[in-house]
């Protein structure tokens, strides 16, 4: 799997103020099947370590502040 | 602070009491994985919470836990500030379900005045078919907020006692408010046709286009024959979807007599009448259907198309 370094333009999108990965939250972490999310140590939220995604939707339905936002290639919609 | 003996219920306690309300509510979330029976006092705990967020999350995860230890909690929490909240208290109270909670809704249900608490507690009420909930529901049939008499109507309709039937029929046709007309409409589908027979008619011509669809719907469910002649003139109603549920009744009850009006219905601009009416077509089984299911087979919409091969199917084992 290829590692992301730069946040160009990865699929998943995570609302940092809305984010409560760091109160603990960890929804979208054990949601992905492809374990491509991440918390940031920086900041303590979600982000998407991995740019690898096969755009199955539950990290975003599951969200308990609608912080994420998965977006799908223009090809898949 | 109470412990507890699982590590992990005692760790969510902690961050239960911590000063952010973002970390409670996040442990209110992780309540929901532990299978410890103590986990229930916790999320009355946290129905209670100073905020609002922690209050919703809770009331979302009610419906995991041993109803009978909630429902006082649910029921308190229908009285809440918040109405995301109360919302919520009122459709976890409404999926549980359980006998248990019968006694305290019916003490809630004579205490409360508040028109969303009491259709919360009323929809509540509707699926344990308690006896008990007979006169208090037919006492909110004349609440002044159309939302209890919507769910006074859904519970006098579950519990299927034909002394309700007048009461019932009554406010069918006289409500003011039309989807508490509708669901009544709906519910009168327990009695015999000789009992609300001629009200259902009357309903074919209501003034809301709901109910009238509601009235053809239950004079099919009630195999209702008599009413032939009026739903046939609803195949003209102004709105096609009270004209396709008249149809729907029509091949319900088999009306060979109705076999022109359907046909006519057969040539309808909207495509799903046409397809109402080839089924009906197809369901009366009767070969005058025949040319216009046959005319059908062309039909420009697929799903009629299907239907009309279908329906000649039946025609065909019928012959």
């Amino acid at each position: 799997m290829p590692i992301a370094n730069h946040h160009s333009s990865v699929p998943v999108i995570v609302d940092e103020d809305k984010c409560i990965a760091d109160k603990g939250c960890t929804v979208c972490i054990d949601v992905c099947p492809l374990d491509v999310l991440w918390i940031n140590e920086e900041t303590g939220k979600a982000h998407m370590k991995y740019d690898e995604c096969w755009y199955c939707m539950p990290c975003e339905a599951d969200c308990p502040t609608d912080a994420v936002t998965v977006n799908i290639p223009y090809l898949l919609r | 602070m109470k412990t507890y003996d699982d590590p992990e219920l005692q760790a969510i306690a902690v961050k239960l009491t911590s000063d952010d309300p973002g970390i409670r509510r996040v442990a209110v979330m992780d309540l929901v994985d532990s299978g410890e029976p103590e986990a229930v006092e916790l999320v009355i705990h946290a129905l209670n919470d100073p905020d609002t967020n922690v209050r919703q999350e809770a009331a979302k995860v009610v419906d995991e836990f041993e109803a009978a230890d909630m429902a006082d909690a649910l029921i308190a929490a229908l009285s809440d500030g918040d109405e995301v909240v109360r919302n919520s208290a009122a459709h976890a109270l409404a999926d549980l379900k359980d006998p248990a909670a019968g006694e305290p809704l019916l003490e809630a249900l004579e205490n409360s005045t508040d028109g969303f608490v009491v259709s919360g507690i009323l929809r509540a009420l509707k699926p344990l078919r308690l006896a008990g909930a007979q006169r208090p529901a037919l006492k909110r049939l004349g609440d002044s907020d159309p939302r209890v008499r919507r769910e006074a109507v859904a519970v006098i309709g579950w519990l299927k006692q034909p002394e309700n039937l007048p009461a019932l029929v009554e406010t069918a046709q006289h409500d003011a408010d039309p989807e508490v007309r509708r669901a009544a409409t709906g519910a009168l589908v327990y009695a015999t046709p000789h009992q609300v027979g001629q009200a259902l008619i009357s309903l074919l011509k209501d003034p809301n286009w709901q109910v009238r669809c509601e009235a053809a719907n239950s004079i099919g469910k009630l195999d209702h024959q008599a009413a032939a002649p009026a739903l046939m003139e609803s195949t003209t109603d102004e709105l096609w979807q009270v004209r396709e549920k008249a149809v729907d009744a029509l091949g319900k009850l088999g009306i060979i007599e109705a076999i022109p009006v359907l046909g006519k219905c057969s040539k309808d601009a909207m495509s799903n009448l046409r397809k109402a009416a080839i089924g009906a077509l197809g369901a009366i089984a009767h070969n005058d259907g025949r040319p216009y299911v046959v005319t059908a087979l062309d039909d420009p919409d697929p799903d009629v198309r299907k239907l009309a091969r279908w329906a000649i199917s039946k025609l065909d084992a019928a012959a």
